[in-house]
């Protein structure tokens, strides 16, 4: 047999395969680990924060587009800063899947399967994220919903386990939310992902590198009081620097190049504490934290320009975005912003390090210097087509209806089709609170107050006006224009005195004697204009008398009220708390702060209703004015050609003077004859 | 057992220099404000812990005092300058409450000092005060407190009070 020099197929595999590492090392610059003394690379940390589920430039009450924030068009700036830095790594800072009709649709009204993905994760996904941190508001809808669309599986007391569910394709990482039944975290705490960047080697060629960046997330520890109801005997919180100081090393020593802190919070240079809210200017301080991409203040940082208590702090560089030298971000919210930290990497002896001297911030705006803002990315709408109709479809939605036209034009004189029936769900609501408890308040009447918000400000469009018919979530907006919650007071027969006579100050103070027409109402705002609506309430306004001496004859039950008498009365956070400085209404008088919308408690109230009608929801005319013959005209404006309106209210004593007051606002006058 | 008690009994000795103290005087303050547990409120005798309190560095207590002497109670007459110097004091400090509080008397047509109200309102905006953004809301959209009309940034602040009402801050 002739021995020929041939190779031995083992060895020609092995050959072969080497050449192809080789080939392949060759390919992409040798990024075997042996990256050159002096190689260099150029990235940017891109941070979207507080998306608050609006993935469209879309105001779900409004039904209607508002470009001024969005997931879509934010996602037109990652596309752009993903081409100016192709080494780059996105970011979601938290509060992501809470805060639209949207987000309440997919976790309440029709809640998501298992095997579907939340409409704010899908686009995330199909953007690509690299990984998120987890603010406040993901806590909102409870734990097992979290769990749910996280595609988590916490191990917490009373929940069962089962397989993950459909979710983020990115890491979610949160360091300082504990499992009170495990003792560990309830997301990863970090994780370390590896990218691969391309650098510049000393010899002038460029590389593919590998660059190992650690995250980790934290959350304000006070979420064990905002969502104590879901919290509490479930997880714990630990503060931020002795999470990130137990953490830190042991990303560092499992080859983290960077180590990023998603943090979900502000700045405060007040004394540590580990339930602070803002606690991220004392993170800034642990040792070996590269940057930090921050938010929930729904802020701009950096921002030479601004005048923000927690970015005008010692340590703190407004212009160049550091805290207590390290580069931070805070990419305001909605999709307004995006956060970019480009940083410089130098490699040397074998690791990489920032070179600070290359560092910079910047949060960049949606809005173009020419006040326009950038178009949206149309894959956005496209992805949630479906969950987006979904949603408006519910907000369209009838919850009731009614039998009359429930309206704000004629509120001034006296009107209540829109109000009265605020003031029901007020006091249904707190009534029932108050019985299940806070026993020691058994047998106080419950009232209730509320104002035409929409009362002609802004023109003749201004005003409340819900049509006869179906009455439809966003119907409850035009009925309720605020975002307020539901409060309750303790007060005195003589602080609900005082009460009404600042809400009378709505009125000019007429002289009957005078000839001229006299305009009624003031510029006193109709906000402020609070009204009761109960049978067993009644008052007069004297509107000859000066601010302070109006109410007249204010009774309750058909006597004169007792000034020690104490009341319950249901308002809203923004009246309980001392809006519109009415006497002795400072907060102190506060004995249910609600969580709940004065909205939402409305929609509720008008589902069991189900058919309002006039005579029991919308004619309850707690207050008049103390009648008074005047020599002239005392007017008023409303929208023209409302005049039935007032008619079919009872108020027989108005008449129209025109059509069009000159204002060029839609509006027109009307007289009110104060003898009737 | 020694290792563990040097650092608490250490811990203990300096808070006792200021907070505790300060502390009990405002809680026991807050207690005679609002009476309760069959003992009725008596404004007249928190003042003294409330004012010991707020020399103890508590913004809280220079807030309550503010409270009360605007509005006045039974055996303590109402005063307005007593009220505008405790709520500056606390507004100062950074104490959102206050800063609404504050920025309300300042409307007031005893003050009527409306841009100086706003820039109390929007001291407590920033943190998350969901009243002083709802008030920033409705003032943008009238265009009060020296503000020209600006829907966008009326929707802007509705926005924010309501976010911020799913955290707020427990009361002083």
């Amino acid at each position: 047999m002739k021995k020929t020099r041939s190779l031995n197929p083992t060895r020609a595999v092995a050959a072969t395969g080497a050449l192809l590492v080789l080939l392949a090392l060759h390919a992409c610059g040798g990024s075997d680990g042996a990256v050159p003394d002096g190689t260099r690379t150029t990235l940017a940390l891109l941070e979207t924060t507080d998306l608050h589920s609006n993935v469209q430039s879309y105001d779900y009450f409004k039904l209607a587009e508002d470009k001024s924030f969005g997931f879509e068009r934010v996602a037109t700036l990652i596309a752009k800063a993903r081409t100016e830095f192709p080494n780059n790594l996105l970011v979601d800072n938290g509060d992501t899947i809470q805060g639209t009709a949207l987000a309440d649709y997919q976790a309440l009204v029709n809640p998501l399967a298992c095997d579907q993905t939340l409409a704010m994760y899908k686009v995330m996904n199909a953007i690509g994220y690299d990984g998120a941190g987890i603010g406040n508001h993901e806590f909102n809808y409870g734990l097992p919903f979290l769990n749910q669309v996280t595609a988590s599986q916490f191990d917490i007391a009373g929940a069962t386990p089962a397989p993950p569910c459909a979710g983020p394709k990115f890491p979610q990482v949160l360091a300082n939310v504990l499992s009170l039944k495990s003792g560990a975290p309830l997301f990863n705490p970090y994780q370390i992902i590896t990218k691969t960047f391309t650098a510049r080697q000393p010899d002038g060629t460029t590389a593919q590198v590998p660059v190992k960046i650690g995250i980790i997330g934290f959350t304000p520890p006070t979420i064990m009081s905002w969502d104590k109801r879901w919290l509490d005997g479930k997880v714990s919180t630990q503060g931020l620097v002795e999470t990130a100081q137990r953490y830190v090393p042991e990303m560092r020593a499992k080859g983290a190049d960077l180590v990023v802190a998603i943090s979900h919070g502000g700045l405060d240079n007040s004394p540590y504490k580990p339930d602070m809210e803002n606690g991220n200017w004392h993170l800034a301080t642990v040792p070996g934290i590269d940057a930090m991409l921050i938010g929930h203040s729904h802020q701009v940082f950096p921002d030479a320009a601004s005048t923000v208590p927690q970015f005008n702090l010692p340590g703190v560089d407004k212009a160049k975005g550091t805290v207590n030298g390290v580069p931070t971000v805070m990419a305001n919210f909605w999709g307004k912003h995006l956060g970019v930290v480009r940083l410089e990497l130098a490699y040397a002896s074998g690791k990489w390090s920032v070179d600070r001297s290359k560092t910079a911030v910047e949060a960049r705006s949606i809005q173009n210097a020419d006040k326009s803002y950038v178009e949206p990315d149309p894959s956005v709408a496209a992805t949630i087509g479906k969950e987006h109709a979904a949603t408006i479809a519910y907000v369209k939605t009838p919850v009731g209806s009614t039998d009359f036209r429930m309206n704000s034009y004629f509120a001034d004189v006296g009107d209540v089709s829109a109000i009265q029936i605020v003031n029901q769900a007020q006091v249904a609501y707190v009534a029932n609170y108050v019985a299940a408890n806070l026993p020691q308040y058994k047998g106080l009447p419950v009232l209730s107050v509320s104002a035409p918000f929409k009362s002609g400000f802004g023109g003749g469009n201004d005003f409340t006006d819900v049509a006869k018919g179906n009455v439809a979530i966003n119907n409850a907006a035009d009925l309720y224009l605020y975002p307020n919650t539901v409060y309750a007071v303790k007060v005195r027969g003589s602080d609900i005195q005082a009460w009404l006579e600042t809400a009378a100050k709505r009125f000019n103070q007429i002289d009957p004697a005078r000839t001229a027409d006299q305009a009624l109402v003031s510029n006193f705002p109709g906000y402020n204009f609070d009204v009761f609506t109960s049978p067993d309430l009644r008052y007069e306004i004297d509107v000859t008398k000066p601010v302070g001496g109006r109410i007249r004859n204010l009774t309750y039950k058909n006597a004169a009220i007792d000034p020690n008498a104490e009341f319950i009365v249901a308002t809203n956070n923004y009246r309980a708390s001392g809006g519109g400085n009415f006497p002795g209404l400072d907060g102190s008088k506060t004995i249910y702060a609600s969580p709940d919308a004065n909205r939402d408690v409305l929609i509720a109230y008008i589902k069991a209703a189900k058919a309002l009608n006039l005579t029991a929801n919308g004619s309850a005319r707690s207050w008049r004015f103390t009648p008074v013959t005047a020599a002239g005209r005392v007017t008023f404006k409303s929208a023209p050609g409302m005049l039935a309106l007032a008619q079919a209210a009872g108020l027989v004593n108005v008449s129209s003077i025109n059509n069009d007051d000159g204002s060029g606002k839609s509006l027109a006058d009307y007289a009110i004859d104060l003898g009737k | 057992m020694m290792r563990l008690l040097l650092p608490a009994l250490a811990v203990a000795t300096m808070l006792a220099g200021c907070g505790p103290d300060a502390a009990s005087e405002l809680a026991l303050g807050k207690r005679l404000l609002t009476g309760g547990a069959g003992a009725p409120a008596d404004a007249r005798a928190a003042v003294p812990h409330l004012r010991h309190a707020a020399a103890g560095g508590l913004p809280a207590a220079a807030y309550h005092l503010g409270l009360l002497y605007q509005r006045g109670a039974p055996g303590l007459q109402a005063d307005r300058a007593a009220a505008l110097h405790w709520l500056g004091a606390a507004a100062q400090t950074g104490l959102p409450q206050a800063q609404f509080m504050l920025g309300q008397m300042l409307l007031d047509p005893l003050s009527s000092d409306p841009a100086q109200a706003r820039l109390w309102f929007e001291r407590a905006a920033t943190q998350e005060h969901a009243e002083a953004n709802l008030e920033l809301a409705m003032a943008y959209r009238r265009g009060d407190l020296g503000l020209l009309p600006d829907a966008q940034q009326a929707e802007r602040y509705l926005m924010e009070s309501q976010h911020a009402q799913k955290h707020r801050s427990p009361p002083p």
